[in-house]
């Protein structure tokens, strides 16, 4: 055998190059025919096709094959080539509303387009749609998942799935290939081959050639293939820290899994109290909290290196800890994870409110809710102040309701809303003044305030506000806000 | 095995004329002379190019094939003075194009042939009329378009070659009638072509003095001038423009 020969994919080789050789996906491959036949005449009214379903299952290779066998030239953009608005213009733009030199058609072939702005910018999914509505030439997308296609694409085109192959065909599809290339197979070993893909004949060709390459003969033993996506888990190591006394080995077995020391020490974390008891609980959470500094270290000084400290802490310190051996309690996933996922929304309101009122007040956001927002969650079971709080802060709806602790339907809430909008309309800046007329410190600050303000209420309110302020430091006397609207007058906040 | 030496500036505007349309071709090399064809990304425009080897000062060549990024191609050759001569000499070790001009003496990796998209046959294309124009007249006229769309249609009628854009709000004609031309082959025609490449092939043609365009109906344009009093042929095919309705 010589090198160049050996060089080549047998996924390439024995791709088919006519639609009738395509194994399996009966049915999507005589809907893309359909769908080209439309295009003996004129162009349908459905320009494009989309074609999708996991790896390696024979969508690139049908776009292909369709060309080839209705004699259409085809080019193709795919996932290596630059996908920027610009390229895929040039390119497929370029290629939709040319004739071929020949006088043929020309099947244009984007292959995954679900991963269309993978690298690239965003308006390339935009300039495809408006190349699908104004081509002259087919087009055909392939997709792995149909979500990651943009809406805008998906009406244009008509959705073809492709499903994945039975093991029986991969199996017969290797078959043929031995035969090809003259190696006597165990029909077992096909079997296995095949299986291990999962319906993905690529993978599954690629493995035949790995292990059969170079051989005249292939035997069930010869598959040494390892199943794809196989790994360590988190529980067979949590399993060496909390049962198993080889120190070295639970924290060697950290390094075959996918986990960072900060997601393993809440494994850890979480599942200590359940397996150990008394003083080796103790002794466990005081190793635990010695890699808990070091994590921290790790953060502040970003050295990443300390990483190995912080792991031999997390698990042979822990495992250097027990002083018995424990019956096994089940190991169960850090709560905390699910807590911080429960709370999210809350924790990101809290901030929202806590940049609110630390703008107000010309504090961090930190500061306001480590420091003021306590105190604000106290104050604001005074209805009165509730008011005068939202409208000096612009709290929307979901903000009062976080701070006063009721539904964001409740009637109560909806009033203190209305009345603060009322009041910030009417843009009494005494009325609204708390904390000391933080407010005013600055004519720049308010601005900001202003201008942070606008997106959440399109009404001219805040424009109405600050102008009314400005007026106010300005003149010292009061105007009504329709008057002072009049002025367009444009500032930061305008852009 | 390849040596050659060759007139700077021939050379130049011969790659730069391969340029308007690919980055990267292959060449093929004969006991004869030097050529290429290559096709756009798209499939929509073809350009070949033949040197003849009456256009070098040497030339020693026996068949193979070299693949050259003719931008890297271009900055090199851009290097020497226009009346230079350029010796060109393939390593057949190294796969690397040694060229020497103007005491620098550069080393060019080139491409692997085989990663190279081939190029489609040269279709037999039955163009009824064709002209023939000065170099100057066809960059104008396509400069002139260029201003007011992206696209262009050219055609004969009556005798008469027309060129007429239309674009959003403007538009721009120009008729050259037998006297304005170098020769005309009347007959009834008219396409609509693309100026992203009409615009990247009037670069191309650089200083040539005649452009004969050959035209059908709703037909490929083919675009071939001279170069190295015709020792260079470069030659365009370019597929015209569908009106979506």
């Amino acid at each position: 055998m010589n090198i160049s020969e050996t060089k080549i994919e047998w996924s390439e080789k024995y791709r088919p190059t006519s639609l009738s050789e395509i194994v399996g996906n009966g049915k999507p491959v005589s809907d893309l025919c359909a769908w080209a036949k439309e295009w003996r005449n004129r162009a349908p009214d459905r320009k494009a096709a989309i074609l999708y379903g996991k790896p390696g299952i024979g969508k690139t290779t049908a776009a292909h094959a369709l060309a080839h066998d209705l004699g259409w030239e085809a080019i193709e953009l795919n996932a290596s080539d630059q996908r920027t608005a610009t390229a895929i213009k040039k390119v497929a733009g370029m290629a939709s509303e040319t004739a071929t030199i020949g006088g043929g058609i020309r099947l244009i072939i984007l292959d995954e387009a679900d991963n269309i702005y993978g690298n690239a910018d965003r308006g390339g999914a935009r300039e495809l749609v408006r190349i699908i509505q104004h081509t002259t030439q087919p087009i055909l997308l392939t997709a792995n998942d149909l979500y990651g296609v943009s809406q805008g694409i998906k009406n244009l085109c008509v959705p073809i799935a492709f499903r994945s192959l039975q093991s029986r065909s991969i199996a017969q599809l290797l078959r043929k290939i031995c035969q090809n290339e003259g190696i006597a197979c165990d029909a077992e070993a096909l079997l296995r081959l095949a299986e291990n893909a999962h319906g993905d004949s690529r993978s599954a060709i690629n493995d035949l050639q790995a292990v059969a390459q170079g051989k005249s003969k292939l035997h069930q033993d010869d598959v040494v293939v390892s199943s794809r996506d196989s790994r360590d888990t988190i529980f067979d190591v949590l399993k060496k820290i909390f049962k198993k006394k080889d120190i070295k080995d639970a924290l060697n077995a950290t390094y075959d899994i996918d986990e960072t020391p900060d997601s393993l020490i809440s494994w850890v974390d979480e599942n200590l109290p359940a397996q150990y008891r008394g003083g080796d609980m103790v002794s466990g959470f005081d190793a635990l909290s010695r890699a808990d500094i070091f994590l921290g270290r790790v953060q502040r000084r970003q050295n990443y290196r300390m990483w190995r400290y912080a792991g031999a802490m997390m698990t042979s310190g822990v495992v250097v800890s027990k002083s018995r051996e424990y019956a096994g309690a089940r190991f169960m996933p850090p709560s905390q994870w699910r807590r911080l996922g429960q709370t999210r929304a809350a924790r990101q309101m809290r901030d929202a409110i806590s940049g609110k009122i630390g703008l107000r007040c010309q504090v961090s956001q930190r500061y306001a809710r480590l420091n003021l927002l306590p105190f604000v969650k106290g104050l604001v079971s005074d209805r009165d102040y509730a008011v005068r709080l939202a409208a000096w802060a612009g709290l929307d709806v979901g903000e009062i309701a976080y701070l006063t602790g009721s539904k964001k339907g409740a009637l109560k809430v909806k009033t203190i809303y209305q009345e603060a909008q009322t009041m910030f309309e009417a843009g009494i800046a005494e009325e609204i003044e708390i904390f000391g007329g933080f407010g005013q410190q600055g004519q720049q600050g308010l601005q900001n305030a202003a201008a942070d303000l606008k997106p959440e209420k399109p009404k001219r309110a805040p424009v109405a506000l600050a102008e009314e302020l400005e007026k106010k430091q300005e003149k010292g006397t009061e105007k009504e806000p329709k008057e002072a609207l009049k002025k367009a007058q444009t500032s930061l906040f305008d852009f | 095995m390849f040596k050659a030496i060759i007139n700077a500036g021939t050379l130049h505007d011969a790659i730069k004329a391969m340029s308007a349309v690919v980055d990267e071709a292959r060449f093929e090399i004969a006991s004869e002379g030097f050529s290429a064809r290559a096709v756009d990304p798209a499939n929509a425009a073809m350009v070949s190019l033949d040197i003849s080897k009456d256009a070098f000062v040497l030339f020693e060549g026996t068949d193979g094939e070299i693949g050259v990024d003719l931008g890297r191609f271009t900055e090199i050759i851009g290097m020497a003075d226009k009346n230079d001569e350029i010796e060109l000499a393939l390593d057949p070790d190294t796969h690397k194009l040694d060229i020497s001009m103007g005491g620098f003496s550069y080393t060019l990796s080139l491409l692997d042939p085989s990663t190279l998209r081939n190029a489609p046959m040269v279709p037999a294309l039955d163009l009824p009329a064709g002209i023939t124009v000065s170099g100057s007249v066809f960059k104008r006229m396509i400069k002139a378009a260029e201003m007011v769309s992206d696209h262009t249609s050219f055609g004969v009628h009556d005798g008469v070659f027309f060129m007429e854009a239309t674009g959003d709000s403007d538009q721009v004609r120009l008729d050259l009638t037998s006297s304005d031309l170098i020769a005309i082959t009347p007959a009834d025609v008219r396409s609509l072509y693309s100026l992203d490449y009409l615009g990247d092939i009037s670069k191309g043609v650089g200083g040539a003095g005649e452009i004969d365009i050959h035209l059908g109906r709703d037909l490929p344009v083919v675009i071939q001038f001279e170069l190295s009093n015709g020792d260079c042929k470069v030659k365009y095919v370019l597929a015209p423009r569908i009106e979506s309705d």
